[in-house]
């Protein structure tokens, strides 16, 4: 089995700590300010409220009631289940008004008084500590501080409590905390960190030991929106081995045939190719075949401002339109520089939940990827595609590259992500532009392998295969445009 | 200060658990007795046997002297093996020192 634990009801967490925080034991929260453990913490506060373990709110920088408040603010109602009997706050703010001066020796005695008071006669069940850095200041001298810390939590544990300890960092990598001993004596240490990375916001929370317990190992992304902390764990719950069975029609007959009979349900398809190769237009098929099918879509564009990608696909014979009205299609156009890619994965999950999209189109990943770092993206990408897994949909993402590169490119994270990838090229050595396309890898399926050729045509696209005599002749006299 | 009419007001939060509690009240009552019992009024607040005293004036740990009045709040926390913090406070609000003739402080039975 294992230990006993407590959900935390932190959207990923509980994924990241295989079930929760420690039942009766200390965990402790560190992190620099700002980095959001006020936050989880109160998050957490009104879970277990709701959940029949009333916690016991220490507010030692701000008081209980601001605490209450803030709570209030994400939609926590902390101040309704604090009436309800459900929850409770202390204060231990006053001596921040006035000068604390040290005059010997002295104990922990007077909280611990307090937090035995709440445990007998509120039958409070856990108690959560904003922070320990604040209560400990002035600070004393490691050694005392030391045993101030174990008594605090050997009280935890004797009176059977579950502690949850808030302590600042001096830094996001390095010493853990400034007091500099709590993580010896709790049992789960969780990091949470905020830099910046390019010019980028990047949060992270990190599993940084867990006793007696798995855990995900290593910092993953996470976010604060206007609801609280949301994690996004990397690896979401088993995913049933992969059956592909189910597919389903582009609406371009030579494009099921490439494709071994249609799209597959459930996969994370690529699309790669220069500029000018056709992506677009295919993502738009994609996003059409799924909304005339009377499924729900979701486009995201990155490279056009809305009016212009949707005008474009009119254009060229798929009239967009009509099913955004009938509400089958939602086209969202975001400019990657201005993008936080937390906000994004959020937005993408809120989206997800509210909205129930079964198909999912990027069109382009790259606009983001050159918006932002490598890590930033990597996580980004890893994100989506756990988040598309989690909730089994579908999505196409569409991935520039330079012409002539499309089958070389890429960080082996992208390959590995994809269930099918598709390579597009073009060629400008002919009266028309000639585009082609082929199957790179499809996961689980039969497909063509040969190129085909992607025509526009007045009313819409054909796609149809080359001969190998036709394949061939183009390659001799092949001219790339250069770009 | 017109310390004819405003003494000091200082609360000491004690444990019974807390060996540095016990000194504190010796060191207190040491202390005091050199000073005008008229100056300062003194309480003792002893959490074991009433845990909501402490409320009032949110203590953490014990022991804690606390100066309730006047304004501004002042907390020292400590077993007062270290006269000084308590001294100059009495000195800065000029409680008159009993120059040999030590008097008991019989505001509150302990001291």
């Amino acid at each position: 089995m294992g230990i006993p634990k407590l959900t935390t009801g932190i959207p990923g967490f509980d994924i990241l700590t295989h079930g929760g925080i420690p039942e009766g034991r200390a965990t402790l929260v560190a992190g620099r300010s700002g980095t959001g453990k006020t936050i989880f913490a109160l998050q957490l506060a009104a879970h277990l409220a709701r959940h029949h373990v009333p916690p016991l709110l220490v507010g030692v920088e701000e008081s209980g009631e601001d605490l209450l408040v803030t709570g209030d603010g994400l939609g926590l109602e902390l101040s309704t289940l604090r009436d309800e009997g459900k929850m409770f706050v202390a204060d231990l703010t006053r001596p921040m008004e006035g000068p604390t001066v040290v005059s010997g020796d002295y104990d922990l005695y007077g909280l611990i008084h307090r937090l035995e008071a709440a445990v007998k006669e509120r039958k409070v069940k856990a108690i959560i500590i904003d922070s320990a850095t604040a209560l400990f200041s002035p600070r004393p001298a490691p050694e005392q501080l030391r045993n101030h810390f174990f008594q605090l939590v050997h009280t935890l544990r004797r009176l059977g409590v579950t502690g949850v300890i808030l302590a600042e960092s001096p830094g996001d990598y390095g010493q853990l905390t400034t007091l500099g001993v709590e993580d010896y004596v709790c049992d789960l240490v969780v990091i949470m960190r905020n830099t910046i990375d390019l010019d980028r916001r990047r949060r992270s929370i990190e599993v940084n030991k867990y006793r007696r317990s798995g855990h995900f190992k290593g910092e993953y992304p996470c976010t604060v929106t206007t609801r609280g902390l949301v994690i996004f764990p990397q690896n979401p719950k088993e995913r049933p081995d992969f059956v592909a069975v189910e597919r389903f029609s582009s609406g371009v007959p030579g494009l099921d045939e490439m494709t071994g009979g249609g799209w597959l349900r459930n996969s994370i398809i690529i699309v790669r190719g220069p500029t000018g190769s056709g992506k677009t237009m295919l993502s738009g098929l994609y996003a059409r075949a799924g909304a005339v099918r009377g499924e729900r879509v979701v486009y995201y564009g990155f490279e056009e401002p809305r009016p212009i990608l949707v005008r474009n696909f009119e254009l060229i014979g798929m009239p967009m339109t009509p099913l955004i009205n009938s509400g089958n299609l939602r086209v969202i156009c975001r400019y990657p520089e201005s993008l936080s890619l937390e906000d994004l994965l959020v937005s993408l999950r809120i989206g997800i939940e509210e909205y129930s999209p079964s198909l999912i189109v990027m069109d382009s990943i790259s606009s983001i990827e050159h918006a932002s770092s490598e890590k930033s993206f990597r996580q980004f990408i890893i994100g989506v595609a756990a988040l598309l897994r989690e909730h089994g949909r579908s999505a196409l993402l569409t991935q520039t590259v330079m012409p002539g590169e499309a089958a070389r490119h890429t960080a082996p994270y992208l390959s590995t992500v994809a269930d099918a990838i598709l390579s597009m090229d073009y060629s400008a050595d002919s009266y028309e532009l000639d585009r082609q396309m082929r199957v790179i890898k499809m996961r689980g399926s039969s497909h063509a392998t040969n190129p085909y050729r992607l025509v526009i045509e007045p009313g819409g696209l054909k796609v149809e295969k080359l001969t190998q005599a036709e394949y061939l002749n183009k390659k001799s006299t092949k001219n790339t445009v250069p770009t | 200060m017109d310390r004819d009419r405003h003494p000091i007001e200082l609360v000491l939060y004690i444990s019974a658990s807390s060996p540095p509690s016990v000194r504190a009240l010796a060191n207190l009552r040491r202390i005091l007795r050199q000073y005008k019992s008229d100056h300062v009024a003194v309480d003792v607040c002893d959490l074991t046997t009433d845990p909501s005293c402490g409320e009032r004036d949110q203590i953490a740990f014990t022991p804690t002297l606390c100066k309730r009045a006047p304004d501004p709040p002042m907390w020292i926390l400590g077993d007062l093996s270290r006269p000084e913090p308590l001294i100059e406070l009495l000195e800065y609000y000029g409680v008159e020192p009993t120059h040999g003739h030590p008097q008991a402080h019989h505001r509150h039975p302990r001291l």
